[in-house]
Protein backbone atom coordinates (compact mmCIF):
# COMPACT_ATOMS: atom_id res chain seq x y z
CA UNK A 1 0.00 0.00 0.00
CA UNK A 2 1.60 3.25 -1.30
CA UNK A 3 1.27 6.45 0.78
CA UNK A 4 -1.31 7.59 -1.37
CA UNK A 5 -3.64 4.82 -1.01
CA UNK A 6 -3.16 5.69 2.59
CA UNK A 7 -4.15 8.62 2.55
CA UNK A 8 -7.67 8.00 0.39
CA UNK A 9 -8.40 5.30 3.34
CA UNK A 10 -7.81 7.70 6.16
CA UNK A 11 -9.57 10.23 4.07
CA UNK A 12 -12.50 8.29 3.55
CA UNK A 13 -12.74 7.10 6.81
CA UNK A 14 -12.87 10.44 8.26
CA UNK A 15 -16.16 11.08 6.08
CA UNK A 16 -17.77 7.82 6.94
CA UNK A 17 -20.72 8.54 8.64
CA UNK A 18 -21.07 7.27 12.11
CA UNK A 19 -24.36 6.20 14.33
CA UNK A 20 -22.95 6.71 17.58
CA UNK A 21 -26.05 4.58 19.20
CA UNK A 22 -26.55 1.86 17.14
CA UNK A 23 -22.59 1.42 16.96
CA UNK A 24 -22.50 1.46 20.72
CA UNK A 25 -25.19 -1.02 21.14
CA UNK A 26 -24.11 -3.40 18.79
CA UNK A 27 -20.48 -3.03 20.41
CA UNK A 28 -22.31 -3.94 23.57
CA UNK A 29 -24.11 -6.53 22.59
CA UNK A 30 -21.10 -7.93 21.00
CA UNK A 31 -19.11 -7.65 23.85
CA UNK A 32 -22.07 -9.29 26.64
CA UNK A 33 -24.13 -10.74 24.65
CA UNK A 34 -22.10 -12.74 21.91
CA UNK A 35 -25.12 -15.07 20.73
CA UNK A 36 -28.09 -12.63 20.69
CA UNK A 37 -26.08 -10.02 18.13
CA UNK A 38 -27.12 -12.62 15.37
CA UNK A 39 -30.55 -13.47 16.67
CA UNK A 40 -31.33 -9.69 16.81
CA UNK A 41 -30.43 -9.40 13.05
CA UNK A 42 -32.82 -12.55 12.37
CA UNK A 43 -35.77 -11.92 14.42
CA UNK A 44 -35.90 -8.19 13.81
CA UNK A 45 -37.12 -8.45 10.22
CA UNK A 46 -38.80 -11.75 11.18
CA UNK A 47 -40.93 -9.67 13.25
CA UNK A 48 -41.67 -6.82 11.44
CA UNK A 49 -42.80 -9.00 8.52
CA UNK A 50 -44.96 -10.61 11.08
CA UNK A 51 -46.20 -6.99 11.95
CA UNK A 52 -47.11 -6.11 8.22
CA UNK A 53 -48.97 -9.16 7.92
CA UNK A 54 -50.97 -8.71 11.04
CA UNK A 55 -51.78 -5.37 9.89
CA UNK A 56 -53.13 -6.35 6.46
CA UNK A 57 -55.32 -9.00 7.63
CA UNK A 58 -56.61 -6.74 9.90
CA UNK A 59 -57.31 -3.79 7.48
CA UNK A 60 -58.70 -6.20 4.82
CA UNK A 61 -61.93 -7.07 6.93
CA UNK A 62 -62.36 -3.88 7.94
CA UNK A 63 -62.12 -2.27 4.75
CA UNK A 64 -64.12 -4.96 3.18
CA UNK A 65 -66.75 -4.61 5.88
CA UNK A 66 -66.80 -0.77 4.61
CA UNK A 67 -67.49 -1.43 0.92
CA UNK A 68 -70.23 -4.25 2.13
CA UNK A 69 -71.65 -1.37 4.29
CA UNK A 70 -71.25 0.94 1.77
CA UNK A 71 -73.28 -1.11 -0.94
CA UNK A 72 -75.68 -2.02 1.22
CA UNK A 73 -76.73 1.26 2.19
CA UNK A 74 -76.59 2.50 -2.35
CA UNK A 75 -79.03 -0.38 -2.52
CA UNK A 76 -81.02 0.81 0.37
CA UNK A 77 -80.85 4.28 -1.16
CA UNK A 78 -81.84 2.98 -4.51
CA UNK A 79 -84.81 1.32 -3.07
CA UNK A 80 -85.84 4.33 -1.08
CA UNK A 81 -85.52 6.27 -4.21
CA UNK A 82 -87.93 3.36 -6.02
CA UNK A 83 -90.26 2.42 -3.36
CA UNK A 84 -91.67 5.77 -3.11
CA UNK A 85 -92.44 6.23 -6.74
CA UNK A 86 -93.53 2.58 -6.82
CA UNK A 87 -96.00 3.93 -4.43
CA UNK A 88 -96.80 6.92 -6.10
CA UNK A 89 -97.33 4.70 -9.58
CA UNK A 90 -99.76 2.54 -7.26
CA UNK A 91 -101.38 5.14 -5.90
CA UNK A 92 -102.44 7.04 -8.58
CA UNK A 93 -103.28 3.90 -9.90
CA UNK A 94 -105.33 3.39 -7.06
CA UNK A 95 -107.25 7.14 -7.09
CA UNK A 96 -107.51 7.43 -10.80
CA UNK A 97 -107.89 3.77 -11.97
CA UNK A 98 -104.54 4.21 -14.20
CA UNK A 99 -103.50 0.52 -14.33
CA UNK A 100 -99.63 0.22 -15.32
CA UNK A 101 -99.58 -3.85 -15.64
CA UNK A 102 -98.85 -5.09 -18.66
CA UNK A 103 -97.23 -2.06 -20.11
CA UNK A 104 -101.10 -0.06 -20.36
CA UNK A 105 -99.58 3.32 -18.58
CA UNK A 106 -99.96 6.31 -20.11
CA UNK A 107 -95.83 6.29 -20.82
CA UNK A 108 -96.38 2.74 -22.52
CA UNK A 109 -99.01 3.48 -24.81
CA UNK A 110 -97.36 6.64 -25.48
CA UNK A 111 -93.97 4.87 -26.52
CA UNK A 112 -95.70 2.16 -28.62
CA UNK A 113 -97.68 4.97 -30.65
CA UNK A 114 -93.85 6.24 -31.33
CA UNK A 115 -92.87 2.81 -32.40
CA UNK A 116 -95.86 2.92 -34.53
CA UNK A 117 -95.40 6.25 -36.30
CA UNK A 118 -91.05 5.92 -36.46
CA UNK A 119 -92.37 2.73 -38.73
CA UNK A 120 -94.40 4.48 -40.23
CA UNK A 121 -91.91 7.15 -41.57
CA UNK A 122 -90.02 4.34 -42.72
CA UNK A 123 -93.25 3.11 -45.01
CA UNK A 124 -93.39 5.97 -46.33
CA UNK A 125 -89.82 6.27 -47.58
CA UNK A 126 -90.53 2.92 -49.18
CA UNK A 127 -93.72 3.81 -50.76
CA UNK A 128 -91.44 6.79 -52.64
CA UNK A 129 -88.87 4.21 -53.77
CA UNK A 130 -91.60 2.11 -54.98
CA UNK A 131 -93.32 4.83 -56.79
CA UNK A 132 -89.74 5.54 -58.28
CA UNK A 133 -89.36 2.24 -60.06
CA UNK A 134 -93.03 2.58 -60.94
CA UNK A 135 -92.18 5.67 -62.93
CA UNK A 136 -88.97 3.95 -64.17
CA UNK A 137 -90.98 1.00 -65.84
CA UNK A 138 -90.75 3.21 -69.06
CA UNK A 139 -87.30 2.68 -68.76
CA UNK A 140 -87.89 -1.22 -70.00
CA UNK A 141 -88.94 0.21 -73.35
CA UNK A 142 -85.48 1.80 -74.90
CA UNK A 143 -84.71 -0.53 -77.29
CA UNK A 144 -81.30 -1.04 -78.15
CA UNK A 145 -82.28 -3.18 -81.76
CA UNK A 146 -82.40 0.19 -83.47
CA UNK B 1 -109.74 22.24 -155.56
CA UNK B 2 -111.16 18.44 -154.96
CA UNK B 3 -107.73 17.38 -155.84
CA UNK B 4 -106.04 19.32 -153.25
CA UNK B 5 -108.76 18.18 -150.74
CA UNK B 6 -108.18 15.02 -151.00
CA UNK B 7 -104.37 15.12 -150.41
CA UNK B 8 -105.23 17.07 -147.39
CA UNK B 9 -107.12 14.72 -146.25
CA UNK B 10 -104.60 11.89 -146.78
CA UNK B 11 -102.13 13.33 -145.33
CA UNK B 12 -103.94 14.18 -142.04
CA UNK B 13 -105.00 9.89 -141.96
CA UNK B 14 -101.41 9.13 -142.42
CA UNK B 15 -100.34 11.68 -139.02
CA UNK B 16 -103.10 10.32 -137.42
CA UNK B 17 -102.14 6.83 -137.83
CA UNK B 18 -98.49 7.79 -136.99
CA UNK B 19 -99.29 9.36 -133.91
CA UNK B 20 -102.11 6.60 -133.10
CA UNK B 21 -98.83 4.00 -133.64
CA UNK B 22 -96.46 5.90 -131.34
CA UNK B 23 -98.80 5.95 -128.92
CA UNK B 24 -100.05 2.66 -128.91
CA UNK B 25 -95.78 1.82 -128.91
CA UNK B 26 -95.39 3.84 -126.44
CA UNK B 27 -97.80 2.50 -123.79
CA UNK B 28 -96.89 -1.46 -124.49
CA UNK B 29 -93.58 0.23 -123.25
CA UNK B 30 -94.70 1.79 -120.41
CA UNK B 31 -96.65 -1.49 -119.12
CA UNK B 32 -93.89 -3.74 -119.64
CA UNK B 33 -91.56 -1.00 -117.66
CA UNK B 34 -94.19 -1.15 -114.77
CA UNK B 35 -94.36 -5.12 -115.45
CA UNK B 36 -90.76 -5.83 -114.82
CA UNK B 37 -90.65 -3.32 -111.83
CA UNK B 38 -93.54 -4.92 -109.73
CA UNK B 39 -91.98 -8.49 -111.01
CA UNK B 40 -88.25 -7.07 -109.53
CA UNK B 41 -90.36 -5.58 -106.09
CA UNK B 42 -92.09 -9.32 -105.67
CA UNK B 43 -88.67 -10.85 -106.44
CA UNK B 44 -87.10 -8.86 -103.43
CA UNK B 45 -89.94 -9.00 -100.74
CA UNK B 46 -90.02 -12.42 -101.13
CA UNK B 47 -86.11 -13.45 -100.23
CA UNK B 48 -85.44 -10.23 -98.28
CA UNK B 49 -84.15 -12.86 -95.43
CA UNK B 50 -82.15 -14.53 -98.20
CA UNK B 51 -80.34 -11.36 -99.70
CA UNK B 52 -76.80 -11.74 -99.62
CA UNK B 53 -75.32 -8.14 -99.44
CA UNK B 54 -72.59 -8.14 -101.71
CA UNK B 55 -71.40 -4.20 -102.09
CA UNK B 56 -69.47 -2.57 -99.58
CA UNK B 57 -71.77 0.55 -98.56
CA UNK B 58 -74.19 -2.58 -97.29
CA UNK B 59 -71.64 -4.30 -95.25
CA UNK B 60 -70.20 -0.68 -94.25
CA UNK B 61 -73.84 -0.14 -93.06
CA UNK B 62 -74.55 -3.16 -91.39
CA UNK B 63 -71.34 -3.33 -89.37
CA UNK B 64 -72.13 0.45 -88.08
CA UNK B 65 -75.61 -1.25 -87.54
CA UNK B 66 -74.13 -3.98 -85.63
CA UNK B 67 -71.50 -1.83 -83.02
CA UNK B 68 -74.20 0.30 -82.52
CA UNK B 69 -76.42 -2.32 -81.02
CA UNK B 70 -73.29 -3.83 -79.20
CA UNK B 71 -72.74 -0.20 -77.50
CA UNK B 72 -76.12 0.57 -76.74
CA UNK B 73 -76.75 -3.36 -75.37
CA UNK B 74 -73.63 -3.15 -73.08
CA UNK B 75 -74.86 0.22 -71.95
CA UNK B 76 -78.33 -1.06 -71.17
CA UNK B 77 -76.56 -3.65 -69.51
CA UNK B 78 -74.46 -2.08 -67.19
CA UNK B 79 -77.46 0.00 -66.12
CA UNK B 80 -79.38 -2.97 -65.21
CA UNK B 81 -76.81 -4.37 -63.77
CA UNK B 82 -76.18 -0.82 -61.41
CA UNK B 83 -79.90 -0.78 -60.55
CA UNK B 84 -80.03 -4.22 -59.37
CA UNK B 85 -77.25 -3.52 -57.20
CA UNK B 86 -78.59 -0.78 -55.82
CA UNK B 87 -81.69 -2.76 -55.02
CA UNK B 88 -79.24 -5.73 -53.46
CA UNK B 89 -78.20 -2.90 -51.25
CA UNK B 90 -81.94 -2.54 -50.13
CA UNK B 91 -82.77 -5.26 -49.52
CA UNK B 92 -79.95 -6.83 -47.13
CA UNK B 93 -80.69 -3.55 -45.00
CA UNK B 94 -84.30 -3.65 -45.16
CA UNK B 95 -85.24 -4.15 -41.16
CA UNK B 96 -89.09 -4.62 -42.33
CA UNK B 97 -88.72 -7.16 -44.94
CA UNK B 98 -89.74 -10.81 -43.86
CA UNK B 99 -86.94 -13.60 -43.76
CA UNK B 100 -89.00 -15.19 -46.42
CA UNK B 101 -89.55 -12.26 -49.00
CA UNK B 102 -85.78 -11.15 -48.44
CA UNK B 103 -84.59 -14.63 -49.05
CA UNK B 104 -86.59 -14.89 -52.31
CA UNK B 105 -86.36 -11.13 -53.67
CA UNK B 106 -82.34 -11.50 -52.90
CA UNK B 107 -82.10 -14.72 -55.02
CA UNK B 108 -84.29 -13.26 -57.74
CA UNK B 109 -81.73 -10.39 -58.29
CA UNK B 110 -78.79 -12.51 -57.65
CA UNK B 111 -80.22 -14.45 -60.72
CA UNK B 112 -80.87 -11.69 -62.65
CA UNK B 113 -77.56 -10.14 -62.20
CA UNK B 114 -75.63 -13.34 -63.11
CA UNK B 115 -78.13 -13.73 -66.33
CA UNK B 116 -77.23 -10.38 -67.23
CA UNK B 117 -73.56 -10.80 -67.07
CA UNK B 118 -73.59 -14.07 -69.07
CA UNK B 119 -75.93 -12.10 -71.93
CA UNK B 120 -73.74 -9.56 -72.35
CA UNK B 121 -70.64 -11.72 -73.06
CA UNK B 122 -72.88 -13.45 -75.54
CA UNK B 123 -73.70 -9.82 -76.88
CA UNK B 124 -70.49 -9.21 -77.42
CA UNK B 125 -69.70 -12.18 -79.27
CA UNK B 126 -72.15 -11.60 -81.60
CA UNK B 127 -71.06 -11.66 -85.66
CA UNK B 128 -74.15 -10.85 -87.32
CA UNK B 129 -76.97 -8.37 -86.66
CA UNK B 130 -79.34 -11.00 -85.97
CA UNK B 131 -77.33 -12.53 -83.51
CA UNK B 132 -76.83 -9.43 -81.84
CA UNK B 133 -80.51 -8.11 -82.37
CA UNK B 134 -81.91 -11.23 -80.36
CA UNK B 135 -78.97 -10.90 -77.84
CA UNK B 136 -80.48 -7.34 -77.40
CA UNK B 137 -84.07 -8.08 -76.82
CA UNK B 138 -83.39 -10.27 -74.21
CA UNK B 139 -82.12 -7.77 -72.32
CA UNK B 140 -85.57 -6.90 -71.36
CA UNK B 141 -87.57 -10.21 -72.85
CA UNK B 142 -85.85 -12.30 -69.99
CA UNK B 143 -85.35 -10.19 -67.40
CA UNK B 144 -87.54 -7.42 -66.86
CA UNK B 145 -85.59 -5.43 -64.51
CA UNK B 146 -87.23 -2.14 -65.06
CA UNK B 147 -90.83 -3.39 -65.59
CA UNK B 148 -91.03 -5.85 -63.17
CA UNK B 149 -88.12 -6.76 -60.57
CA UNK B 150 -87.28 -2.97 -59.61
CA UNK B 151 -90.88 -2.22 -58.88
CA UNK B 152 -91.82 -5.53 -57.17
CA UNK B 153 -89.18 -5.09 -54.96
CA UNK B 154 -90.47 -1.72 -53.74
CA UNK B 155 -94.02 -2.75 -53.19
CA UNK B 156 -93.40 -5.93 -51.43
CA UNK B 157 -90.63 -4.13 -49.06
CA UNK B 158 -93.58 -1.65 -48.51
CA UNK B 159 -96.44 -4.26 -48.09
CA UNK B 160 -94.17 -5.75 -45.49
CA UNK B 161 -94.21 -2.19 -43.95
CA UNK B 162 -97.38 -1.85 -43.61
CA UNK B 163 -97.54 -5.46 -42.30
CA UNK B 164 -94.86 -4.49 -39.23
CA UNK B 165 -97.11 -1.64 -38.43
CA UNK B 166 -100.46 -3.37 -38.90
CA UNK B 167 -98.54 -6.09 -36.24
CA UNK B 168 -97.94 -3.42 -34.22
CA UNK B 169 -101.50 -1.61 -34.42
CA UNK B 170 -102.82 -5.03 -33.00
CA UNK B 171 -100.71 -4.86 -29.73
CA UNK B 172 -101.16 -1.55 -29.13
CA UNK B 173 -105.17 -2.06 -29.50
CA UNK B 174 -104.70 -5.12 -27.49
CA UNK B 175 -103.08 -2.59 -24.73
CA UNK B 176 -105.96 -0.03 -25.06
CA UNK B 177 -108.70 -2.47 -24.92
CA UNK B 178 -106.87 -3.76 -21.45
CA UNK B 179 -106.90 -0.39 -20.38
CA UNK B 180 -110.25 0.93 -21.26
CA UNK B 181 -111.46 -2.53 -19.73
CA UNK B 182 -109.77 -1.15 -16.52
CA UNK B 183 -111.50 2.41 -16.74
CA UNK B 184 -114.61 1.29 -17.16
CA UNK B 185 -114.58 -0.92 -14.40
CA UNK B 186 -113.01 1.83 -12.53
CA UNK B 187 -116.52 3.78 -13.23
CA UNK B 188 -114.99 6.19 -16.00
CA UNK B 189 -116.89 6.71 -19.18
CA UNK B 190 -115.07 5.29 -22.43
CA UNK B 191 -117.60 4.65 -24.65
CA UNK B 192 -116.25 7.30 -27.17
CA UNK B 193 -113.05 5.75 -26.57
CA UNK B 194 -114.31 2.56 -27.04
CA UNK B 195 -115.98 3.42 -30.78
CA UNK B 196 -112.40 4.64 -31.40
CA UNK B 197 -111.11 1.52 -30.77
CA UNK B 198 -113.66 -0.58 -32.35
CA UNK B 199 -112.71 1.90 -35.53
CA UNK B 200 -109.12 1.51 -34.93
CA UNK B 201 -109.37 -2.41 -35.38
CA UNK B 202 -111.66 -2.26 -38.31
CA UNK B 203 -108.83 -0.12 -39.96
CA UNK B 204 -105.99 -1.84 -39.08
CA UNK B 205 -108.06 -5.49 -40.32
CA UNK B 206 -108.74 -3.90 -43.58
CA UNK B 207 -104.95 -2.81 -43.88
CA UNK B 208 -104.13 -6.24 -42.94
CA UNK B 209 -105.84 -7.98 -45.92
CA UNK B 210 -104.66 -5.35 -48.27
CA UNK B 211 -101.18 -5.53 -47.29
CA UNK B 212 -100.80 -9.70 -47.21
CA UNK B 213 -102.57 -9.98 -50.58
CA UNK B 214 -100.50 -7.44 -52.33
CA UNK B 215 -96.97 -9.53 -51.01
CA UNK B 216 -98.68 -12.85 -51.54
CA UNK B 217 -99.59 -11.51 -55.29
CA UNK B 218 -96.80 -9.98 -56.58
CA UNK B 219 -94.16 -12.05 -54.80
CA UNK B 220 -93.89 -14.70 -56.89
CA UNK B 221 -94.25 -12.99 -60.37
CA UNK B 222 -91.90 -13.95 -63.20
CA UNK B 223 -90.54 -11.98 -66.06
CA UNK B 224 -92.80 -14.01 -68.04
CA UNK B 225 -95.94 -12.99 -66.07
CA UNK B 226 -95.01 -9.70 -67.24
CA UNK B 227 -94.69 -10.42 -71.05
CA UNK B 228 -98.12 -12.09 -70.93
CA UNK B 229 -99.85 -9.58 -68.99
CA UNK B 230 -98.20 -6.10 -69.24
CA UNK B 231 -100.74 -4.59 -66.62
CA UNK B 232 -99.76 -7.05 -63.78
CA UNK B 233 -98.85 -4.79 -61.62
CA UNK B 234 -101.08 -1.82 -62.77
CA UNK B 235 -103.23 -0.99 -59.36
CA UNK B 236 -101.20 -2.46 -56.51
CA UNK B 237 -99.39 0.38 -55.48
CA UNK B 238 -103.17 2.02 -55.23
CA UNK B 239 -103.93 -0.65 -53.10
CA UNK B 240 -100.94 -0.29 -50.87
CA UNK B 241 -101.96 3.53 -50.65
CA UNK B 242 -105.30 2.36 -49.25
CA UNK B 243 -104.03 0.51 -46.95
CA UNK B 244 -101.62 3.25 -45.91
CA UNK B 245 -104.81 5.44 -45.50
CA UNK B 246 -106.24 2.89 -43.01
CA UNK B 247 -103.12 2.47 -40.91
CA UNK B 248 -102.70 6.12 -40.74
CA UNK B 249 -106.80 6.25 -39.56
CA UNK B 250 -106.34 3.33 -37.12
CA UNK B 251 -102.97 5.54 -35.90
CA UNK B 252 -105.05 8.87 -35.73
CA UNK B 253 -107.57 6.42 -33.20
CA UNK B 254 -104.95 4.66 -31.01
CA UNK B 255 -103.46 8.80 -30.31
CA UNK B 256 -107.25 10.04 -29.84
CA UNK B 257 -107.74 6.92 -27.22
CA UNK B 258 -104.31 7.68 -25.46
CA UNK B 259 -104.88 11.48 -25.38
CA UNK B 260 -108.87 10.47 -23.68
CA UNK B 261 -107.03 8.01 -21.59
CA UNK B 262 -105.05 11.17 -20.32
CA UNK B 263 -107.56 12.49 -20.01
CA UNK B 264 -109.39 10.56 -17.88
CA UNK B 265 -106.59 10.62 -15.21
CA UNK B 266 -107.22 14.15 -14.54
CA UNK B 267 -110.83 13.61 -13.52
Amino acid sequence: MDKFEEQIKAAQKAYEPKDTFIDATMQHIAAHHPRRRWSAKVWAPALAGVAVVALVLVALPISSRTIHSSNSNSTTTTASQTQPSTSTAQGSSNTTSHPSAGGTDNASLENDLGGVQHSMSQENNDQSSANSALNDQQNEIATPTS
Amino acid sequence: MKIHYSKKVGTLRARALTVFGAAVVSSALLLTGMANAAALKANLNASTTGVVVNTSADISVNTTHLQNILTKGNQEIERRLATLNSLTSKITGATKLNASDKATLSAEVSTTMSGLTSLKAQLNASTTLAAAIASAQDIYTQYRVYALVAPKVGLVKVADDQQAIEAKLTALAQKLQTRLAAEQQAGKNVAALKADLSDMNAKVSAAQSISANVESTIIDLQPSDYNSNHSILVGVNAQLKTAHTDIVAAYGDAKNIIAGLKSLKSL
